[in-house]
């Protein structure tokens, strides 16, 4: 009978490949690098995941704050629209006004300013020159004359028209960017002066700000910041990006400051884009995606010890009960003595 | 040549500087001011001046067109009205609300009189006076809400009650309040004197919140005309701690030739009050007489003038059906003389419905407080 050394010396001989060198793809080092890229392609894709994803999440907040914005803004529009026509319709307004009477005007139209929540209100004569400014405190101060205002020549053309003369628009005063609403104020059919009602845009944006949870930046046709609620200087849009977007090109995704992702939309007043509108938030996803790759190496090692430690009990396991002399537990009886 | 150098950049650097400078432009920021809307419910308008009331002037009717029109314009038209970042529903308002949550779609109670603007806008009244029609809120709204469920009934008070504490208010939740009312009878008048323990939180602290003394005029009878009768209690016998409870007062609180009945037995006392709190009282008021009789109010109470509650305390009185008065005038103003509130023909039944209220302004400064009220009707012929 032959010996277990005997046998494999015969096995050897008759199959000469068990004896010769480890092929490339057995090579223990090949293993180990593959594992290494697998383990390093695995944290980054998840890294990545994870910044995409939270990017995503991200995107969805700036977009839904930017619509809700420029919903905001039509609301903000309705509360001028609702002033002005009080104003306008109020008995005995034309009358004071056709007379040049401030002091009988102002008994009138001050208390329906302070009803409502409109800071700035200007009467005026057809020709611009203002009679009656009411201002609420901290608002800017009043001017003498609007002549020469798109917005009022086109009030007192169309005043018996189907919209009565009522328009919105954005314009960009001395003062600063303003959401102007103006009406004519008519006696009989005839326009005797009109009603500016009018909210400084910053103002509005931080309103809608602190609705949508997003810093809003309006941006002028040329692409240079006119009003924003953020805490810091957004960058210039390039003017012919500015210009596209105005005109209907799709939303533009940029980081107007260090990390601060911003979405470009358009500022819609009277259903036509008067100027750029940003939405942005500081983009954080880059965080997310860091923590997560840190959190999947670590799994991953957690994962190789566990394997490396199973193995290791599993071969000496078999070592132990293999030579015949161990005690179950990979050690013979004199170790463990 | 240098000269001409340093010339030249001079004048360069001349005709730049408007554009360097316009490359910089400002960028308006926020008002704090105007970010926030102060709303206030309190204050009336101010004139221009600052003094007094402002009074508004009737705004022409023709601006209910102008509004529905405007209000039209105001949909969404285009799907880029939410500036491209996500599309508009056209048609859609800018705004939604008004969603029926709770009550019944049945035909209107009062008639449509007027139909504006593109049916956006409607409005319903009466053409000749209030119409007489069942009211689903016909009895102080008996009528259930649907989907609002049943409200739970509530036992009317008895004299045994004990007053819930009130509620937390500025000063902290109230750990538990016992209230000891001691009843005498000195002399022909009734002293009601409560003392209150207040627990709140970690002290303890004993109070005694309101002393009222109640004339025992309960049932003067003034030979008619005039007759002058009273809703308190009859006299209370004295006494102590434990009070026994005094017997229920007659539900018909009247005289000779008119009687009064009442559903909370002619009593009006209000015990912890706090803001918003309401007693209502209802009177059903019937000259028995064959004498036309003018029905007029007086209120007295002997709690000194100078109590806080009662001076902050308002009383609605009117006749039922009818609209309660807005605002309630002060309880004081039923205090110095009495009112006329009505003439009563032989065989006339009205309904008072009053209502003492503690209004939401009034503030803490009224919490836990006590009073007693009693209302002097006197009939004159």
């Amino acid at each position: 009978m032959a010996t277990v050394d005997e046998q494999l010396t015969s096995e050897e001989t008759e199959q000469p490949w068990r004896s010769q060198r480890e092929r490339w793809y057995q090579q223990k080092w090949l293993h180990l690098i593959v594992g290494l890229a697998v383990a390093i392609l695995a944290v980054t894709f998840a890294g990545q995941r994870a910044t995409a994803g939270a990017r995503a999440t991200l995107d969805a907040r700036l977009v839904a704050g930017g619509a809700g914005a420029d919903t905001g803004l039509i609301a903000i529009e309705s509360e001028q629209l609702s002033a002005v026509r009080a104003i306008a319709f109020t008995s005995g307004v034309a009358t004071e006004l056709a007379a040049t009477n401030g002091p009988a005007l102002n008994t009138l139209v001050t208390p329906l300013q302070a009803n409502s929540t409109v800071p700035m209100v200007d009467i005026m004569k057809p020709n611009g020159r203002v009679l009656l400014s009411v201002r609420s405190k901290g608002a800017p101060r009043p001017i003498a004359s609007y002549h020469g205002l798109r917005l009022l020549n086109q009030a007192l053309s169309n005043a018996n028209g189907l919209r009565g003369g009522r328009y919105s628009e954005l314009v960009i005063f001395r003062f600063g960017p303003t959401l102007a609403t103006i009406s004519p104020i008519m006696s009989g059919n005839k326009a005797v002066g009109a009603v500016l009602a009018m909210t400084p845009l910053a103002d509005a944006l931080g309103r809608l700000a602190q609705e949508t949870g997003a810093e809003l930046t309006a941006y002028d046709i040329n692409g240079d910041p006119i009003a924003t609620t953020a805490n810091f200087t957004p960058k210039k849009v390039a003017q012919d990006q500015a210009r596209a977007i105005t005109a209907g090109a799709a939303l533009q995704t940029r980081y107007v400051y260090a990390d601060h992702r911003e979405k470009l939309g358009r500022l819609i007043v009277d259903h036509a884009a008067e100027a750029l509108l940003g939405a942005s938030l500081e983009d954080d996803s880059n965080v997310t995606g860091r923590a997560v790759s840190i959190y999947v190496a670590i799994g991953l090692l957690c994962t190789v010890a566990i394997l490396a430690s199973f193995w290791a009990r599993f071969t000496r396991d078999r070592n132990g009960f293999g030579n015949g002399n161990g005690n179950g537990y990979g050690w013979t009886n004199g170790d463990a003595q | 040549m240098r000269r001409i150098a340093v010339l030249a950049a001079l004048a360069g650097f001349a005709l730049a500087a408007p554009a360097i400078a316009h490359g910089a432009p400002t960028i308006q920021r926020p008002n704090p001011l105007f970010v926030t809307l102060k709303v206030d419910y309190i204050n009336p308008l101010p004139t221009p001046t600052g003094v007094g009331e402002a009074i508004l002037t009737p705004v022409q009717f023709k601006t209910t067109n102008h509004s529905m029109r405007d209000l039209q314009f105001l949909r969404y038209a285009k799907t880029g009205d939410l500036g491209g970042y996500l599309p508009a529903t056209v048609g859609a308002t800018f705004q939604k609300g008004g969603q029926r949550l709770v009550g019944r779609s049945n035909k209107p109670e009062i008639p449509l009189y007027g139909i504006y603007e593109t049916n956006l806008d409607r409005s319903y009244t009466w053409l000749h006076g209030i119409g007489t029609g069942p009211l689903s809120n016909e009895g102080g709204g008996a009528v259930f809400v649907p989907g609002l469920g049943v409200p739970p009934v509530v036992a009317p008070p008895t004299n045994g009650n004990t007053a819930p504490p009130a509620n937390q208010g500025f000063a902290g939740k109230p750990g538990g309040t016992t209230t000891t009312t001691i009843v005498t009878t000195v002399h022909g008048s009734t002293t009601v004197r409560t003392t209150t323990n207040v627990t709140t939180g970690r002290t303890t602290t004993k109070k005694r919140t309101t002393t009222a003394r109640t004339t025992t005029t309960t049932s003067t009878t003034v030979p008619p005309p005039p007759t002058l009768f009273t809703t308190t209690s009859p006299p209370t016998t004295t006494g102590s701690n434990p009070p026994s409870p005094p017997p229920p007062p007659p539900t018909d609180c009247g005289t000779i030739d008119v009687s009064v009945s009442s559903d909370r037995n002619c009593l009006f006392i209000i015990t912890n009050a706090k803001p918003g709190d309401s007693i209502v009282e209802n009177y059903t008021i019937k000259n028995t007489g064959k004498v036309t009789y003018d029905l007029s109010l007086n209120i007295t109470n002997d709690i000194p003038p100078d109590d806080h509650l009662w001076n902050d305390l308002t009383m609605g009185i009117w006749e039922t059906p009818g609209p309660a008065p807005n605002p309630f005038p002060p309880l004081t103003d039923w205090v110095p003389s009495f009112i006329t509130l009505d003439t009563l023909h032989p065989g006339d039944t009205i309904h008072l419905r009053v209502d003492c209220l503690l209004p939401y302004t009034a503030g803490n400064v009224d919490m836990n407080r006590s009073s007693v009220m009693t209302l002097h009707f006197m009939a004159t012929g």
